[in-house]
């Protein structure tokens, strides 16, 4: 028996968070667990949630990262192979989030599970029931939004929003189609090739083999060309700079989308170039550089990203393993790159309404919706009434990392930027942002209030 | 008034000044009694009698007739189980000890009650234990003191094994020997949680308002620390003021040293891991109420459980006339009885494979928007209908389940505005109603449940391009979109619906179904003829199937009504030419026949064993609108489960050859074309499937509920 069921007319307090990532090998994309199992754990009383409202606890996207589960391959389709990537994730240190995700359920709250990018294998049905079994759930209990669709809640919507990322967006067609066969254990499901996200594939081919050497790789912020020259700089010998630059292409074609439309698929979309050009960077970087401005032949999601199996003498990561003096000139190109790292730096500039998101969330708010929130970029945001958000993005509760802001001197010391290499391998440079957005649904479907939430959980508060 | 010596009291519910209930209670802690929770509460509504009617108060009474107010604190409602706090602790009522040992098979045990018919004096019960249900703390009790009488009143009873309290007795089957008795397990579940949740109490008030020793005696004068902590197994411990000051002035870290001193260390090891866990399954308003007097209920953690599917499907609930369901009550009595037949150890859960509503044959379909799919749903919801949807939002809020499979003609429900207002409609927010609605099978266990249309080329959906419909309209408001694509069998359905239906009602529930052009061509060949003509029209040639081989059995009917026209012209008399040509063409007929495999259910249990691989045991169907049950009788390989529709079949009288045949038919004819009610007929049939806990199948039946007689009498 569950409690009473009769309680649709009550206000739905919804808290959403997004892109936990979790999974992997150490150094885990989050490394704080614990934390995060707290915030469910205490969700109710710390709210606190008032005595005539529902709680459904909102994961907006990217739960798991099956991209970080060896064998870090962008799409798993093999229903056993996916199961058991999974299992490995709920296992420690992560299963104290299942375990309070399972007492959230077992308290008669609802929890709803979309699926990002990261875990695209969660719209397998024996993923989903793999997962429903750690929880002790049934599908009555737990709602996946495993299709494309927005989960919306009266005049609130929610969405991971790689929808709007061209080299992110999922093959939701294909999805469906191999879900649909897998249903029916159909081993070959139509004959279906998905297609891979240009974004996944970059992963799987650039980010997951450098990873165990340059570990803040999927953690730093924003990525895109200058994350590629930063490559360039740590590790010239191991990149195929020509492939990344073309599926990354894809992406900054989107960031460049003013309408905040959903853009076609990855592998339709054109070639863009700004036209600008950066002369420390063209001199720091030369035919690299002048490789990124020009129009590749095709922009491709099939492509493959080709890396180097043999580690280069020249890479960063061996010279200052082995105690040797890093040379001038790869000094001054990571300088110069996180220089302009920082100076496009918005991460925590929570209320900066650029980006193709926010425009997105503006479209929707002109379809009927009062708040729009989103996850996928990493960067916590709230747009609009402080009391009642246009958009939110609910950020990450995986670690992010942030330059000192030093490094914005074009004057400083090298020994500066040697230590800050240094800690950056060292993984000294981590910093956790626990967001979550924090909205109540009347009974008639207005949004009563929608804000974006700190979650200081040393101090057992919220902000 | 009698008291038991070894701790039992009779229990009292009062309204103003008339009993409405009674029970028996026992002592499990210095202010606290538990009893059943029927007793004091009301289990379908899950809560306690209080809290639904006014001026509600109880009592219990002891020895000299003293009475003791008593007033809810906790309940496991599933267990039965509840616990009262006594407003004024009093010593004449024994604390029992709970057993420390599990109960076994032919352990004697008694149980000192208050039955109504020994005037609510105490009545003892003795007998042997038959049963112990680990899985749900359950314990079956054989009773030695049978008796034709009324057992009001004993419900709440200790049972006692070598005088410690080994469960709590909640039902006993009338004119039999059988009670039943919950274990001890849900009673020191509620023991633990008050105990926690004053403690937890306690640290609050610890942590919010003591910043130095100071503080302690300023904030023990204002908080009730004096009641004792319960934890399991009614172990005490006092949390006193001196504890909590010496705590203090030791200067250390208060919540944890609180507890270290206090408790043994496993204890307070498990506390602290608790603490906010504890508090979150209590509910929003449990912190600060466990150690007041307002009352609480508590879920269970829920335990594993058979699955119990019941399985019906092609209801076709519409508005436009004419209505393809003459009865719809019949199908809320069905849904209200199920609950009654289910086992102590199983989850109901009812699935309604497709077509549960029929979209297509109302106005305008074709071009519905999302607003207009709101509004058709809503008008199905509030006529004659309406009786079926008030018996789902019982069924739901009875903690039951519901899942519904979009099949053919109610691919509209795909929509996220629409599935919302289904929800409003059944009183519950998602996932509470589970939609299929994706292509998908629906699998539970070794079983497959899908509507069918997949198979059909005529009424196959588009999945992929139904799942880019409800995004798009997952981010839009009630507008205007691109239509959304259908199958052509629905759009033929519904160009038949506005032109041929009004005038011809039977047409869309003769059985078999290819008899329907064939009667048409003998009633009115003109119309027959033009409606054959946009049928063939309509034909989806060349079309492919997602994934499976195509049934083609679409063209099977074709033969047939090829057949039909040659036969309608070979001579004899009009009359005696159709009945002719009726019984040549039903002569074979075995479609009402359930185990027939034959035809077009042959296809589709074909289609079914290619399914049966790789862990599915049994396939259900909808679709055909022809039950089925083909395999082992308990357990079927395939089950259609038919549909809910009338249903008109040509009387087999009607088809003798002779004079007598000759009336026969003309009656039916005229009854056809009248629409008369007697000519249609019922078949409600259903598929009732119980999967274990493994997933195994169990039993997998199809199963026919009888509007006149209910339930088969094996149903339970």
């Amino acid at each position: 028996m569950s409690s009473a069921r009769r309680r649709h007319a009550t206000p739905l307090r919804l808290i959403v968070i997004s892109d936990l990532h979790l999974g992997g090998e150490p150094p885990h994309m989050m490394s704080q667990p614990d934390r995060l199992a707290k915030f469910i754990t205490n969700l109710a009383e710390e709210l606190p949630l008032l005595a005539d409202e529902r709680l459904e606890l909102v994961i907006a996207g990217d739960f798991i990262d099956f991209l970080a589960l060896p064998d870090f391959r962008a799409w798993t389709p093999d229903p056993d192979h996916a199961v058991d990537k999974l299992r490995s994730a709920m296992k420690s240190p992560f299963s104290p989030i299942f375990d309070a995700l399972g007492n959230h359920i077992a308290a008669g709250h609802h929890l709803v599970v979309m699926v990002g990018n990261h875990d695209v294998e969660l719209t397998i049905p024996q993923v989903q029931e793999e997962l429903l079994d750690r929880l002790g759930a049934s599908n009555h209990e737990v709602s996946f939004i495993d299709d494309g669709s927005a989960y919306r809640i009266g005049r609130l919507l929610i969405e991971h929003g790689n929808r709007y990322d061209g080299a992110n967006a999922n093959d939701w067609t294909g999805l469906r189609a191999h879900r649909s066969a897998l249903s029916r254990n159909e081993p070959d499901p139509v004959g279906l090739r998905l297609h891979v996200s240009a974004g996944s594939e970059l992963v799987e081919g650039l980010v997951s083999p450098l990873k165990g050497d340059y570990p803040f790789l999927d953690l730093l912020q924003p990525q895109g060309e200058l994350l590629a020259l930063l490559m360039v700089a740590l590790e010239p010998g191991r990149i195929n700079f020509d492939q990344i630059i073309r599926t990354l292409r894809a992406n900054r074609r989107q960031t460049e989308n003013e309408f905040g439309e959903q853009p076609g698929k990855t592998y339709q979309v054109g070639a863009y170039t700004s036209g600008h050009v950066d002369s420390e960077l063209k001199h720091l970087f030369g035919s690299y550089y002048e490789q990124m401005l020009r129009v590749p032949q095709e922009v491709g999601a099939r492509e493959k990203i080709f890396i180097l199996a043999q580690l280069r003498h020249e890479g960063l990561a061996r010279i200052i393993h082995a105690g040797q003096r890093i040379p001038q000139k790869r000094m001054r190109q990571i300088q110069a790159v996180m220089r302009r790292i920082l100076a496009d730096d918005k991460t925590f500039d929570q209320d900066d309404p650029a980006g193709t998101y926010s425009m997105a969330a503006a479209r929707l708010n002109k379809c009927g919706f009062d708040t729009v929130i989103m996850g996928h970029t990493h960067l916590a945001r709230h747009i609009g009434d402080s009391s009642r958000a246009s958009y939110i993005n609910t950020g990450t509760w995986a670690d992010l990392i942030r330059p000192p802001i030093e490094l914005q001197n074009q004057d400083i010391d090298v020994a500066v930027v040697e230590q800050f290499l240094r800690n950056l391998l060292a993984e000294n440079l981590r910093r956790q942002h626990f967001t979550y957005a924090d909205a109540r649904i009347g009974p008639g479907g207005q949004v009563e209030h929608s804000r974006l939430r700190t979650y200081w959980s040393t101090m057992g508060a919220n902000s | 008034m009698a008291i038991d010596p070894e701790g039992s009291a009779r229990l009292q519910v009062w309204q103003d000044r008339e009993l409405i209930g009674a029970g028996t209670a026992f002592r499990i802690g210095i202010d606290l009694i538990a009893t059943a929770f029927h007793v004091v509460g009301d289990r379908r509504l899950m809560a306690w009698t209080s809290d639904i009617r006014p001026s509600v108060r109880c009592e219990i009474l002891l020895v000299g007739g003293t009475s003791i107010e008593v007033v809810p604190l906790l309940a496991d409602i599933e267990a039965d189980v509840a616990v009262l706090r006594m407003l004024e602790p009093s010593n004449d009522l024994l604390i029992l000890p709970i057993a420390d040992r599990k109960p076994k098979k032919k352990d004697e045990w008694s149980a000192d009650t208050f039955p109504a018919f020994h005037n609510g004096d105490i009545f003892a019960l003795t007998g042997e234990i038959d049963a112990v249900r680990e899985h749900d703390w359950r314990i079956q009790l054989r009773i030695a003191q049978t008796a034709g009488v009324k057992w009001n009143g004993v419900s709440g009873s200790p049972v006692l094994i070598e005088g410690h309290v080994a469960g709590l007795l909640t039902e006993v089957t009338e004119g039999t020997s059988v009670g039943w008795a919950a274990m001890v397990e849900p009673m020191q579940l509620l023991l633990r949680v008050i105990g926690d949740g004053f403690l937890s109490d306690c640290i609050q008030s610890i942590t919010e308002n003591i910043s130095s020793p100071e503080d302690i005696n300023r904030v023990a004068e204002n908080e009730q620390w004096d009641p004792p902590l319960y934890l399991g197994n009614g172990e005490l411990v006092d949390v006193t003021r001196a504890a909590v000051r010496e705590v203090f002035q030791r200067g250390e870290d208060p919540l944890n040293r609180l507890l270290q001193s206090l408790l043994p260390p496993n204890e307070a090891q498990r506390l602290m891991s608790r603490h906010g866990s504890l508090l979150s399954t209590l509910g929003p308003t449990s912190t600060k109420s466990i150690s007041g007097s307002a009352p609480q209920i508590i879920r269970r953690s829920r335990k594993p459980m058979a699955r119990r599917l019941i399985v019906v499907s092609d209801l076709h609930l519409t508005v436009s006339e004419p209505r393809l369901m003459s009865h719809p009550g019949d199908l809320a009595t069905f849904i209200r009885g199920l609950p009654a037949c289910l086992r102590d150890d199983e989850r109901l859960e009812l699935v309604i494979a497709g077509d549960f509503l029929d979209f297509v044959s109302m106005p305008g379909w074709v071009s519905w928007s999302p607003r207009q799919a709101v509004d058709a749903l809503t008008q199905i919801m509030s006529g004659t209908a309406a009786v079926v949807f008030d018996a789902l939002a019982e069924h739901i809020a009875a903690g039951h389940q519901l899942t519904v499979i979009i099949g053919a003609f109610d691919t509209d429900l795909v929509l996220p505005q629409v599935q919302e207002c289904l929800r409003k409609r059944l009183g519950v927010e998602a996932p509470d109603v589970y939609f299929v609605d994706d292509g998908s099978a629906y699998r539970v266990g070794e079983v497959l449940i899908e509507h069918g249309s997949q198979y059909d080329s005529w009424n196959a959906n588009d999945w992929s391009a139904l799942r880019a419909y409800r995004s798009d309209a997952s981010r839009r408001g009630l507008g205007s979109l691109t239509r959304r694509s259908a199958p052509a069998g629905a759009k033929l359905a519904h160009q038949l619906s506005s032109s041929y239906f009004p005038k011809y009602p039977w047409l869309s529930l003769i059985q078999p179904s290819h008899i329907a052009a064939q009667l048409l061509f003998a009633i009115d060949p003109k119309t027959a003829m033009r409606m054959s003509w946009r049928a063939m029209r309509s034909l989806p040639l060349g079309k492919t199937l997602t994934s499976k081989p195509e049934p083609k059995y679409a063209t099977e009917s074709s033969s047939s009504f090829c057949t039909s026209v040659r036969l309608m012209w070979s001579g004899a008399t009009r009359s005696a030419r159709i009945q002719r040509l009726l019984a040549n063409v039903l002569q074979n007929d075995r479609s009402c026949n359930t185990d027939d495999d034959s035809g077009v259910s042959g296809v589709f249990s074909r289609i079914a064993e290619n399914l049966r691989v790789e862990g599915v045991r049994t396939v259900v169907f909808g679709h055909t609108h022809l039950a089925r049950h083909i395999g082992p009788s308990d357990c079927a390989y395939y089950i259609n489960t038919g549909t809910w529709t009338d249903v008109i079949r040509v009387p087999i009288p009607a088809l003798q050859l002779g004079n007598e045949g000759e009336g026969a038919f003309t009656d039916f004819m005229l009854g056809l074309v009248q629409n008369e009610d007697t000519v249609r007929t019922r078949q409600y049939s259903y598929a009732d499937i119980r999967v274990n806990l493994e997933g195994a199948v169990e039993v997998a039946q199809l199963r026919v509920f009888s509007e006149e007689n209910g339930f088969d009498a094996d149903f339970q």
